[in-house]
């Protein structure tokens, strides 16, 4: 969010005021229905306690001030402990809410949604613990972009993978691609590039270790390696309790002669 | 509590109650009335039993409300207003569309100048008047409307008294709407408005099935209890240690029949496959329960409740009460809940300077300090009775604490639920399918319920010195209007959010 949602700033004397209309939706669906909300029905968004026991009401005491000058409230009526809190609520039905930042009383409630518990302000904010989005669309459609960007990055890395570099992809994916035809592997790995770009980027592209990665999880396939839960055990020998360390260990100098080992068995078999 | 409702409840306490210490009393009486022993069991750990207290499983299969169905899947239809204002996608006056840019230049419809606005659905007829977000501007439709695209197309002109009236461009914009307020004709005219229905929405839901299983052992089918089950209507005892895990195991199950009913997940997926699935490989549905079926409607958070919020809210709630004067809510909450409910209302009395004779009886040295409020007839002949839900109060269920009074924030929470009839049908049933409602059996070895095996000739199903009880059950609940229902929650932040799992060790 700009700055144009709070109080607005001063610099060297000149106000800066940005305006923004920002949208207020619900984006939890409810799965049994596959609807937000039954008609003339809303949620109410309102201030809850903080850890502290303290209430959460998003403004700052310069923003107290500057909203209670604002709107003609007298001094204290905005503080954490009025009463003016105890019924403040933002409803939002199925249809959004529009607030526009110009306004003082919607400003204060941009404020207040901003830092709330169950409101994200971007999209890649919203998580499961989230109920709501507060977005303008111009931000929306930035974040959009991004995503869009990632996926057609994505794409262009998997143009440039030979059939073996691909097999060894899925096998990262937990996919045996071993047996698989070269189209099947083709289509299969093209599915997860563009449902799950990021995912792709992470565990290919931009993984350093993923030739070890391959190789531990190859080895484990072809029963070299075992794994217990989250331990890896080379014949009954644990040599690591999670997969970076199992990594570390393969990756380094002193350890080269068992990596050589299972890479020999693993190819054997 | 001054519920009629709930009044004729306790007329049922304990009458029935004495049947069910006696041995095998209930596996008995479920070979000959199973439906009507299972409503009873609802009545019983609804009312008698402290422990349990199953408020939802009795205000439903306890009074009978109990739909009986013998598909898995259940549907109702819920009726909604079938006035509603229509979006508008787009509107143009003199061939310029209103947009956001321009909308403060234009003066749609000046000097009877048609302006066409484009609607979501096909909702009016020729000849009807038309009103704004503000009602004062209003508009006469000419003619039936053309598609375009999905929208539909409507010729309007303003009805005013004056050539210079317009429409505020602002009420033209996409997304603002119109409502019919009538219509107009001319003499000897040929045109009417049509009439609209609103089918109701279609609900659908399924049923769960719930299993629970335990073991007697040879040896503890005839042990002997130190303290006995009593029936506290007709003093009888029992010692026997098997009537006592079934009486235990009866208990559990009501309750854990109670948490699904309240709080059960569905877990069907858009395309109508279920999304966990059992060791066999079937799926494994969960029904959808009165939390998420009434999530959709009015959810409202709060830290400090006050009378002017539950009145605010239960106004809210009236809206959508339809075709009834019925205006009856019963909250369902916990022990904190109620004492919230009663504070607000004594603040409330406390300017009425009527405490004193209220609240202060007897004389002397023998003077009473008490009363608590547990019905509000509020402004508008709205009534709202609590109900105490011991769920709610549970602190290993509920672990997320109040941050002042360390209480379970659950137990603040009000379940609104609307538990009028709506055309002689309740509006909060249990459903179950026929003949599945409670199911029990036994896999027996040496003994069975009814004694040991002493003849050779006794067939038996394994040779464990023992038998096997299951119980299983499938069933549902159904909120046929779940629009005027609601929930308010009390809000706070996660006290745990900085939890490692460290503190918990050696706890």
């Amino acid at each position: 969010m700009s700055e144009g949602a709070s109080a607005p700033a001063r610099h060297h004397n000149i106000l800066i005021v940005t305006i923004m209309v920002v949208e207020l939706k619900i984006k939890k669906k409810n799965p049994w229905g596959s609807f937000i909300k039954y008609r003339n029905c809303f949620d109410y968004i309102a201030p809850y306690f903080t850890r502290s026991g303290s209430i959460y009401t998003g403004l700052t005491p310069e923003d107290e001030k500057y909203y209670e000058k604002a709107l003609g409230y007298p001094e204290g009526h905005l503080a954490k402990t009025s009463e003016f809190w105890n019924t403040f609520s933002v409803k939002v039905g199925a249809r959004g809410v529009l607030l526009d930042d110009s306004i003082p009383r919607q400003a204060m409630m941009i404020k207040f949604l901003e830092g709330h518990k169950r409101v994200a302000t971007t999209l890649d904010k919203l998580d499961a613990g989230k109920d709501y989005l507060l977005i303008n669309r111009e931000a929306e459609a930035i974040e959009q972009n991004k995503q869009n960007k990632l996926r057609r990055d994505a794409i262009k890395e998997f143009d440039t993978l030979s059939l073996e570099q691909m097999r060894k992809c899925l096998r990262l994916f937990g996919a045996n691609a071993d047996r698989m035809s070269n189209e099947l592997v083709e289509s299969t790995l093209f599915n997860i590039v563009d449902k799950q770009p990021k995912k792709f980027m992470d565990k290919w592209v931009n993984n350093k270790s993923k030739e070890t990665e391959f190789l531990l999880e190859n080895a484990i396939a072809k029963g070299v390696i075992r794994k217990d839960k989250t331990h890896y055990f080379y014949g009954s020998d644990m040599f690591a309790d999670s997969l970076d360390d199992a990594i570390a260990y393969l990756d380094s100098k002193k350890n080269q002669d068992l990596r050589l080992s299972i890479i020999n068995e693993t190819e054997n078999k | 509590m001054n519920n009629t409702l709930l009044n004729n409840l306790q007329l049922y306490r304990g009458r029935r109650f004495s049947d069910l210490v006696d041995e095998n009393m209930i596996s008995n009486a479920l070979l000959t009335k199973p439906h009507e022993v299972a409503g009873l069991l609802s009545l019983v750990f609804g009312t008698k039993d402290d422990g349990v207290s199953t408020t939802i499983d009795l205000l439903t299969g306890g009074l009978g409300k109990t739909m009986i169905i013998e598909n898995r899947e259940f549907e109702w239809a819920v009726q909604v207003d079938s006035e509603h204002a229509i979006n508008i996608r787009w509107a143009k006056w003199n061939g310029k569309e209103i947009t956001s840019s321009n909308y403060l230049s234009e003066t749609p419809g000046l000097n009877g100048t048609p302006i066409y606005i484009a609607l979501e659905e096909r909702w009016f007829g020729p000849g009807a008047i038309l009103s704004f977000d503000d009602y004062k501007f209003q508009v006469r439709v000419n003619g039936v409307p053309y598609q375009d695209g999905s929208a539909w197309v409507y010729e309007v002109y303003v009805v005013d008294g004056a050539q210079a009236a317009y429409i505020p461009g602002e009420f033209l914009l996409p997304g603002r709407q119109v409502s019919r307020l009538g219509s107009a004709y001319e003499e000897y005219s040929d045109e009417a408005d049509i009439i609209n229905y609103q089918t109701p929405f279609k609900m659908r839901g399924h049923l769960q099935t719930l299993r629970l299983t335990y073991d007697i052992t040879g040896d503890a089918y005839s042990t002997v209890l130190a303290i006995a089950l009593q029936d506290p209507e007709t003093g009888k005892k029992s010692y026997l240690w098997a009537d006592y895990q079934y009486w235990l195991a009866l208990r559990e199950w009501k309750k854990r029949e109670e948490y699904q009913l309240l709080f059960s997940k569905s877990n069907r997926l858009a395309d109508g496959t279920y999304l966990n699935k059992g060791t066999n490989g079937r799926p494994a549905p969960t029904m959808s329960g009165l939390f998420e079926q009434i999530s959709p409607a009015n959810i409202r958070y709060y830290h400090h409740l006050t009378a002017e919020l539950f009145e605010d809210y239960l106004f809210d709630l009236c809206y959508n009460i339809l075709g009834t004067n019925e205006r009856r809510f019963v909250a369902l909450t916990g022990e904190m809940g109620i004492r919230e409910f009663d504070r607000i209302l004594k603040e409330k009395v406390a300017s009425f300077n009527m405490c004193e004779n209220i609240f202060v009886t007897g004389s002397g040295q023998n003077l009473t300090l008490g009363g608590q409020f547990t019905t509000y007839n509020m402004t508008n002949g709205i009534t709202l009775s609590l109900k105490r839900c011991p769920l709610f109060d549970n602190m290993e269920m509920f672990r997320q604490l109040h941050p002042l009074t360390g209480k379970p924030l659950m137990s603040y929470t009000f379940l609104f639920v609307n538990i009028s009839n709506f055309d002689g049908q309740a509006n909060v049933v249990k459903v179950c399918r026929k003949g599945r409602e409670f199911v029990q059996w036994y896999t027996g070895g040496s003994v069975s319920p009814s004694g040991y095996a002493n003849s050779i000739n006794t067939l038996r199903s394994n040779s464990r010195d023992g038998y096997q009880v299951h119980f299983l059950g499938e069933e549902g609940i159904m909120v046929r209007n779940p629009l005027n229902c609601g929930i308010l929650y009390c809000d706070a932040e996660d006290t745990e959010i900085c939890n490692d799992g460290g503190i918990n060790i050696g706890a």
